[in-house]
């Protein structure tokens, strides 16, 4: 086969053995998260994360491992221990991902996807090198840092060019918010799937490689690839010292236009200036053009690779070398960067709240629910001048959480949203309902930067973008995902690409024509106190649709896979063809490496059986296969979208611009009509149409839902 | 100092080759000479095989390095980082009668950047995707360093090529004559048509970049693809250069 390498490998824990099957048995569903949500539905949906049922999925796509630029993605799918619904009967599905070199290598190695199932009976690992798939003793490295462990591994397996995923401690102890990591700093974030590994006793998967993957059209892709590099808008850097363009951007970008539009934004306000010194250089990962995360040597504090919300520390407002600490602590042991967002401001909040003219954090000791070393520990890492936001509370807080350190850390460990219910379940159990009350008032936070990152957008997680800024199509995102519904497909024209909305509305018309930009699109730097416009029916369809293209998008660059970071290509840094880019890329890579004839409506078809795969997992979780509302159970936001804000909840620091106006409650739900009628979902429960599945060649998959569940709607 | 060091070496290693051997490498180098069209010989000849190994060779690259490790240990401490321990080392690798002297040096080369390099591996996909028609990067001539172990902190981050040596190892080690040099740049290519896959050329190269092909058996290095090398032409980072003095 071109492209795919035709094989999955099966690893069950519990019995030891290990099995191979063939990719085709998949293919409808491409790869990647396709092979994912796929493995999941026929196999264990209703599984409970920690189970030794629930199915930890590896998988890449056809891309992964050619020559197509940024294509050196993994991800991993499988029931989340960290999306929270507490509506839904059991636990949801969804997806994570990772970059740097495993995918491709994986495919060297011979393999589309590695599914795991059942639980080791001690500490293991799953060492991958060509045809040979073994289960080894992970008793040595059982409880080490990510880091020391990853070298351990690759001394004991002789082989330095080994790549391996690996939880930390924190996984290890079922963290809820635990990543998988690999090398220094790529991780699958999001979705706790680090304790899922940790719940089977896996410590790390290791994979060697030597074959290669197999492309249709050599000379083609070569061609291709080349153009690309013509038109694409730029190093999307997020480190301090990439935003100088890189080599091919400079050949083909008036230089005048290069630090307007051809970068996503200005790194050197955003990341860390301070540390630039200990900037060693900007890094790739495997195939791709971008150099997006930066390699750190920090003295005192080892080499690290940073990117993106890895700066966290320093969006917070850390001014010093601890934001490089943060990041460094964050991927040894394992936790979420993202999720520390709001975690920290739950602290903060914690100490700022007053009940009986005492703070929550005061209450909490006084109850003894939290040492006293921890409790100076978090009060040191408090916004000045109360605290320094400094190292003594970022330690605090990342040991407490990795290692479940106490009543408050075993707390955090499952994540800000299931801590406040905690918290608040104790206090009310303790008899203290009026601090507990006050706890879960947080539920309303916002993001920092002006809603930029790290709101409260429901699932339990800290958010990607304010729907109140972006528009009606990112709330729909919002409620019909199962996660943090960060998608980059929008903000690569709107948000990171440093064009301005006059400039980025025409390239717009380009893509979905004149009445979707018109009526959809709303300028994000508008003033504060300007809504989102709305044009009646006409901007219902508009967001609609602008909905359903990053759900299409989303789906083809976690299937094939490509990354969320750079696809599509909306944009370029080129005036001469008026800033637009090439959206078609995807679909002529696809075309390139697997010989299959494609254009944009055939690849959508596939993310299309993808996605409502997606939701018939989701609708069965949720009723636990009884008949199910998605539309009004599912479907929703929190409230705090659709009220006035009363005020910042938080205090101005760091400093953030108030959010945008409320959304209307009517607008969003005449959106989601629309959308359920573009994706043929039936407007009132929001669940896939019969007819709609077997348009999409799903008829057996529309059955085996109504064997396990309840009947569709025609 | 060392240029007294390397004069008194040049004048051992005169004494130790026979005179028909000397001769006949001669030829070889005129044989080249004619093939890469540097300079013209004055009796041109066309058959130009090297005799069979008579005896004593010419001193090696090998036996000079050591030499010249030896003194330069007792005599000066500037030469000593450039001598490297051979690895494999065995003067039997030397049979292709010639004294080093006397190969063309090759008139292209590849450079790298570490400093620019992003560690993407698209020179490692680029070179097997045009030489091997595949994205298989263990069949790369160029390869990353990427993570090496107890380095994680270090980022050794860089792409490493073929030096295309003046004096090249591997040419020397070749018992088939499947080493020959390129037309166009001068480059140390290996004919898959005569290589058996003995190896000996993988062992005989100190910089490691001899390339086999588990599935033929063959071996593989970089061929500066003829004097446009696809690696350069990728590199999204201008971390590899092509110097080319022809």
């Amino acid at each position: 086969m071109n492209g795919w390498s035709g094989t999955i490998v099966r690893v069950d824990l519990s019995s030891g053995k290990i099995t191979k099957e063939k990719t085709e048995k998949y293919i409808d569903y491409t790869g990647g998260i396709g092979i994912g949500y796929k493995v999941v539905f026929d196999e264990a949906p209703l599984a409970e994360p920690f189970s030794p049922e629930n199915r930890l999925v590896f998988a890449t796509g056809p891309l992964t491992g050619t020559l197509a630029p940024s294509t050196g993605r993994s991800e991993v799918i499988g029931i989340s221990p960290h999306v929270y619904a507490p509506g839904s009967k059991h636990p949801l599905v969804t997806r994570s991902g990772f970059g740097g070199y495993w995918g491709a290598e994986l495919k060297f190695a011979g393999y589309d996807a590695l599914i795991i199932q059942g639980k080791a009976p001690k500490p293991v690992f799953i060492s991958i090198n060509n045809d040979s798939v073994t289960i080894e003793d992970a008793g040595f490295i059982w409880g080490q840092d990510t880091f020391a462990a990853q070298d351990a591994l690759k001394a004991k397996l002789g082989d330095e060019k080994v790549q391996i995923a690996i939880i930390g401690p924190s996984g290890e102890k079922l963290v809820r918010i635990s990543p998988i990591i690999h090398r220094i700093g790529n991780a699958a974030g999001q979705g706790g799937f680090g304790a899922v590994m940790g719940s089977k006793n896996l410590k790390a998967v290791c994979v060697r490689g030597t074959g290669g993957v197999k492309v249709a059209d050599k000379d083609g892709l070569f061609k291709y690839v080349k153009s690309m590099r013509e038109i694409q808008p730029g190093p999307l850097g997020s480190t301090p010292l990439s935003t100088g363009p890189l080599s091919w951007t400079e050949k083909h970008i008036d230089p005048k236009d290069i630090n307007k539009q051809a970068l996503r934004f200005d790194q050197t306000k955003s990341c860390a200036p301070w540390l630039n010194e200990y900037h060693v250089k900007p890094q790739s990962c495997y195939a791709c053009p971008q150099g997006c995360y930066s390699y750190m040597n920090v003295p005192g504090m080892g080499g690290g690779a940073v990117s993106c919300t890895q700066w966290f520390y320093s969006w917070m407002g850390n001014r010093d070398k601890s934001t490089f600490l943060a990041n460094q602590l964050a991927n040894k042991l394992g936790v979420d960067t993202f999720e520390m967002f709001p975690m920290i401001q739950f602290v903060w909040f914690l100490q700022d709240e007053i009940v009986d003219g005492k703070n929550i954090l005061q209450h909490l000791r006084d109850l003894k629910l939290v040492s006293a070393e921890i409790q100076s520990g978090l009060e040191k890492g408090h916004y000045p001048p109360k605290g320094d936001l400094g190292t003594k509370g970022l330690e605090t807080l990342m040991n407490m959480i990795a290692y479940r350190d106490g009543f408050l850390g075993d707390c955090f460990a499952e994540g800000f949203r299931r801590a406040m219910d905690l918290i608040a379940a104790k206090l009310s159990a303790m008899g203290r309902q009026d601090v507990a009350a006050r706890v879960m008032h947080f539920e309303n936070m916002e993001g920092i930067m002006g809603g930029v990152v790290g709101g409260n957008g429901g699932w339990g997680m800290s958010a990607h973008y304010d729907p109140r800024t972006f528009g009606y199509y990112w709330a729909i995102n919002f409620a019909v995902e199962n996660r943090d519904p960060n998608r980059h497909s929008m903000t690569n024209l709107l948000e990171w690409t440093g064009l301005k909305f006059d400039q980025a509305l025409p390239v717009a018309k380009t893509i979905w024509g004149e009445e979707v930009a018109e009526n959809g699109l709303s300028d994000i730097l508008r003033e504060r106190d300007i809504p989102i416009k709305w044009n009646g029916e006409k901007s219902a369809q508009a967001h609609a649709a602008l909905a359903k293209f990053i759900h299409m998008r989303g789906c083809i660059k976690d299937s094939i896979t490509v990354c969320d970071w750079v696809y599509p290509i909306m944009t370029s840094g080129r005036e001469d063809r008026k800033y637009t880019g090439d959206v078609s890329a995807e679909y002529k890579l696809f075309e390139l490496v697997t010989g299959e004839k494609m254009n944009q409506e055939k690849l959508n078809e596939k993310a299309a059986r993808i996605w409502n795969m997606h939701r018939l997992i989701t609708a069965l979780e949720w009723g636990g296969g009884k008949p199910v509302n998605l539309r009004e159970e599912h479907d929703q936001l929190p409230d705090h979208f659709f009220t006035p804000a009363e005020g910042r909840l938080l205090p101005p620091y760091p400093p953030a611009e108030h959010p945008h106006p409320p959304l209307n409650r009517g607008y969003f739900e005449l959106a989601k009509t629309e959308y359920y009628n573009y994706m043929g979902w039936d407007t009132e429960t929001g669940l896939p149409k019969r007819s709609s599945l077997e348009a999409l060649g799903m008829g057996d998959v529309a059955k085996a839902f109504e064997a396990k569940g309840f009947r569709l709607p025609a | 100092m060392v240029f007294i060091l390397l004069k008194g070496l040049k004048t051992g290693l005169h004494k130790s080759a026979s005179a028909k051997e000397v001769i006949v490498s001669k030829k070889v180098r005129e044989h080249w000479q004619n093939l890469l069209g540097s300079q013209k010989t004055e009796s041109p000849q066309d058959d130009c095989q090297v005799g069979k190994t008579t005896g004593q060779g010419p001193m090696s690259r090998r036996k000079m390095l050591q030499l010249l490790g030896i003194q330069a240990v007792i005599g000066a401490g500037v030469v000593k980082g450039a001598v490297a321990a051979p690895k494999n080392f065995n003067p039997k690798h030397y049979n292709r009668e010639i004294t080093p002297d006397q190969l063309p040096n090759s008139q292209a080369w590849l450079a790298t950047n570490p400093t620019l390099c992003v560690g993407c591996r698209t020179c490692e996909i680029v070179c097997s995707l045009s030489h091997d028609g595949q994205c298989q990067p263990s069949l790369s001539r160029i390869t990353v360093q990427y993570d090496p172990t107890k380095t994680l902190a270090k980022f050794a981050a860089m792409a490493d090529v073929c030096r295309q040596c003046n004096m090249a190892d591997c040419y020397l080690a070749c018992a088939y004559d499947a080493l020959t040099l390129d037309k166009a740049t001068g480059a140390r290519i290996i004919d898959p048509e005569k290589c058996t896959g003995c190896g000996e050329c993988f062992a005989a190269c100190p910089w490691d970049k001899i390339v086999k092909d588990e599935e033929t058996g063959v071996y593989s290095k970089c061929d500066l693809c003829g004097g446009d090398p696809q690696c350069v032409k990728y590199c999204p980072a201008d971390a590899l250069s092509f110097v080319d003095l022809r």
